[in-house]
């Protein structure tokens, strides 16, 4: 039988078998959550993030989407893992676009997912903020 | 009660002697419908004794015309036939009493045919048989062959009445043709593939034992019908026997088919008539040519799947018009019906559920100036019967109201709908596509007027469908094509003979089958749905009860549509109907039953089949639960809850 040509094998691959899957669980010290989308538009992206000395520890994503917003969230949440945390705001959507094979249509989801993830860094950074008021400096 | 044949057969007694025999001759052919006598030259008179021996057929006598002479006895007559007490030289071509009626019957079409009987003594002499073009000879005793006149004339009346088919219930079926000596050999290579595969018939010798089979075979001089449905009982086993080795294997094959709502496979059956019908002699002449044999043997084969056709609807062979499919038959059953009646009124009343065909051809209307109303159905699908009465105008000249819903398979009232109709004198048509094979149909009880069907819906070819039209209620339609006056000329164009060969015998299986069919379809359906339920937010559209057998359509809450579709892939499913996933646009029926946007864009339409199994229902329960488990343990935990 002829496999569905709107899927490419990586779509396929992080799909059924996909990395970094949430909730994190143990503790909740040092843990920055991001969200983006809503149930309406049929995409909804959650990453939670431990993040330590400035550094992601280990990341993990939960989403409710189509199988090119779940793939593209296993990728990038795989490539985080022991990242800098401003790599939150690199994540390339050219490189990802390209790799999984994402049509143009569906580039809009990608940025759903981007949205979480700087919400996540930004989760982390208003922390340091608030931290460095009481503290001093955030990481 | 059966009309009279009604056909220009005239009976040509020549220089009979006994008036009783003329009067006996006259009541054999009315019992059978004949009218027409005509006596040559008679050497008696027409008295009290004939008659007496004409019994209630006196107008029949009365009738008879009394000529001089055979010329003017057969004048006007295309066909004129000699019947003989003895067989003859090859000069006349010789016919049985059944092949005369047969010729009789088709040639009276465009002329006159006479069936000559000669003087009780003498018969025809050669110089009389030199006006026919063929003699009927009834085989007889040889020791005592002296047939009465009357009781020859009885005989052939009696088959001339079986040829015109006058008696034939509508949609019964006439004879098969004989089946062709390719298809024979077909056959036999096909038993002897399927008696080699189960180990009866040995390799190492295989002769014997077909030789023997042949010989079985050859003695039951099968028929076109009986050899397919050998075909066909051999393939069923093939793929029983295929399905139990697989029962016993650990692996499945997938992906599993449950979308024989969009279409099913072809009957073996089915196929191997089509197939003989392309490749044999009888089916690639032009059904509309009976000028010569060719054209008349596919017009035949187009006949008689018309009346297998018409008898699962219980409506009359000539109301039925071949169309390329559902589709055709919607439009033309809208368009056609609504322009030829737009000097009465130009107001259609439709659900806002029906199928693309039948909504598309309404904005098309539309836009031609007529009005349509779109009457709602409730949260289960159903539409109220007194809706649609409330929607009627003065100007209302047709309803459409499909009978089973494409997508979530809920059962309409169409009796009730077609009684207001005709309270109303209305026109009512009914899209039956998914329907037919399936629930009981029967035109004239459920007052419907025009009627859309499938060929591929019910283990037929596709490209090829059906219309019914009440010919006394609904007149004439506006055709869409303009050519040729193929089918009355509502649809013109050539007939597909094969493709019409293929509907009337998937029509006439299922309606052998319907009832055993249905009843283990619904078990299929209960099961499954039982196995899924079980599962959380799984939400089962349209009515509980008021369902067909062999559609399930359900929503999942918390998970995404196109997941769940791309996480089913070892099942062939639907998402809606197969018509409506080449839009991206959530379905127009699920969101008519109140499902949001993503409720109708993560639900399932499975549909099943006379091949579908138990064990293949396990698995699609198997896979449907952890494929919806997989995606929900990707979604957040929030959207799982809200859902």
């Amino acid at each position: 039988m002829s496999r569905d040509p709107s899927y490419s094998p990586a779509v396929e691959r992080h799909f059924r078998h996909p990395a970094n899957v949430g909730p994190l669980g143990g503790s909740r010290d040092n843990m920055f959550t991001g969200t983006a989308g809503r149930r309406d538009i049929g995409a909804r992206v959650r990453f939670e993030a431990r993040i330590q000395d400035g550094q992601i520890s280990r990341i993990a994503f939960q989403a409710y989407g189509c199988p090119h917003t779940i793939a593209a969230c296993s990728v990038a949440a795989q490539g985080l893992d022991g990242a800098p945390a401003d790599a939150l705001l690199r994540v390339d959507l050219d490189e990802l676009i390209r790799a999984l094979d994402v049509p143009v249509e569906k580039t809009g989801r990608l940025l759903i997912m981007q949205d979480a993830l700087h919400d996540c860094f930004q989760a982390w950074e208003n922390r340091g903020l608030a931290d460095s008021r009481g503290q001093g400096s955030p990481a | 009660m059966a009309a009279d044949p009604d056909l220009p057969i005239r009976i040509v007694l020549f220089q009979p002697t006994h008036p009783g025999n003329i009067g006996a001759a006259a009541r054999a052919m009315k019992t059978m419908g004949l009218h027409d006598l005509v006596v040559v030259n008679p050497a008696c008179e027409i008295d009290d004794v004939a008659r007496a021996r004409s019994s209630g057929a006196r107008d029949v006598l009365l009738d008879a015309r009394i000529v001089p002479s055979l010329t003017e006895a057969v004048a006007g007559c295309g066909l004129v036939v000699g019947a003989s007490a003895r067989r003859r030289s090859l000069s006349w071509p010789e016919l049985d009493p059944r092949e005369c009626a047969e010729q009789a019957v088709e040639s009276s079409r465009t002329k006159p045919v006479a069936i000559v009987f000669g003087a009780e003594r003498a018969g025809l002499t050669n110089a009389e048989m030199d006006q026919c073009n063929a003699l009927v000879y009834i085989p007889s005793n040889p020791d005592y062959s002296s047939l009465n006149l009357a009781a020859a004339v009885q005989i052939i009346a009696y088959e001339i009445r079986r040829a015109s088919n006058v008696d034939e219930k509508p949609g019964e079926k006439a004879d098969a043709p004989p089946a062709s000596a390719e298809g024979m050999e077909y056959f036999y290579g096909h038993l002897e593939r399927a008696l080699l595969e189960s180990g009866f018939l040995k390799p190492d010798n295989p002769r014997v034992l077909m030789r023997r089979l042949r010989r079985i075979y050859n003695r039951a001089r099968l028929d076109e019908r009986e050899l397919n449905m050998l075909r066909g009982t051999l393939t069923a086993l093939a793929s029983a026997s295929a399905d139990a080795r697989a029962a016993t294997d650990e692996v499945m094959n997938t992906p599993i088919y449950l979308d024989y709502a969009a279409s099913t496979p072809v009957a073996p059956e089915v196929a191997a008539a089509m197939f003989d019908c392309l490749t044999g002699d009888a089916g690639y002449g032009n059904p509309h040519s009976t000028m010569h044999a060719f054209g008349r043997d596919a017009a035949m084969a187009v006949s008689r799947a018309r009346a297998q056709v018409a008898s699962l609807i219980n409506a009359a062979p000539a109301e039925i018009v071949w169309t390329s499919g559902a589709t055709e038959s919607d439009n033309l059953a809208i368009i056609g019906a609504a322009r030829f009646r737009s000097g009465v009124g130009k107001h259609v009343v439709t659900s806002s559920i029906e199928h693309p065909a039948v909504l598309e051809a309404c904005r098309y209307l539309e836009k031609d100036g007529f009005d349509v109303s779109y009457v709602e159905c409730d949260a289960n699908g159903l539409v109220d019967p007194d809706d649609i009465a409330a929607a009627l105008r003065e100007d209302t000249t047709l309803v459409s109201v499909m009978h089973v819903n494409n997508e979530i398979g809920v059962i309409q009232d169409i009796a009730g709908i077609g009684r207001l109709c005709r309270e109303r004198d209305v026109l009512f048509h009914v899209d039956a596509a998914q329907s037919a094979g399936r629930l009981p149909l029967d035109v004239v009880a459920q007052n419907v007027d025009l009627m859309s069907l499938s060929a591929q819906k019910l283990y037929g070819p596709k490209g090829v469908g059906a219309l019914y039209l009440n010919r006394r209620r609904v007149g004439r339609v506006e055709p869409l094509f303009h050519g040729g006056g193929q089918e009355r000329g509502v649809r013109p164009g050539t007939v597909p003979t094969h493709q019409a060969v293929g509907m009337g015998l998937a029509f006439e299986i299922a309606r052998e089958r319907r009832e055993d069919d249905a009843e283990r379809l619904a078990m299929l359906r209960d099961r499954l749905w039982s196995g899924i339920h079980a599962m959380s937010g799984v939400l089962l559209n349209g009515h509980s009860q008021h369902r067909v057998c062999h559609i399930l359509s359900v929503s999942v809450t918390g998970v995404e549509g196109e997941s769940l579709h791309y996480a089913l892939d070892e099942l062939a499913v639907s998402a809606g109907s197969a018509c409506a996933t080449a839009t991206t646009e959530p379905s127009a029926v699920l969101r008519a039953l109140g499902r949001d946007d993503q409720l109708a864009r993560s639900s399932v339409r499975f549909s099943f089949g006379r091949s579908t199994t138990e064990r293949e229902i396990d698995f699609a329960i198997e896979s449907f639960c952890s494929a919806v488990e997989h995606l929900r343990r990707l979604a957040p935990k929030s959207e799982v809850a809200l859902a």
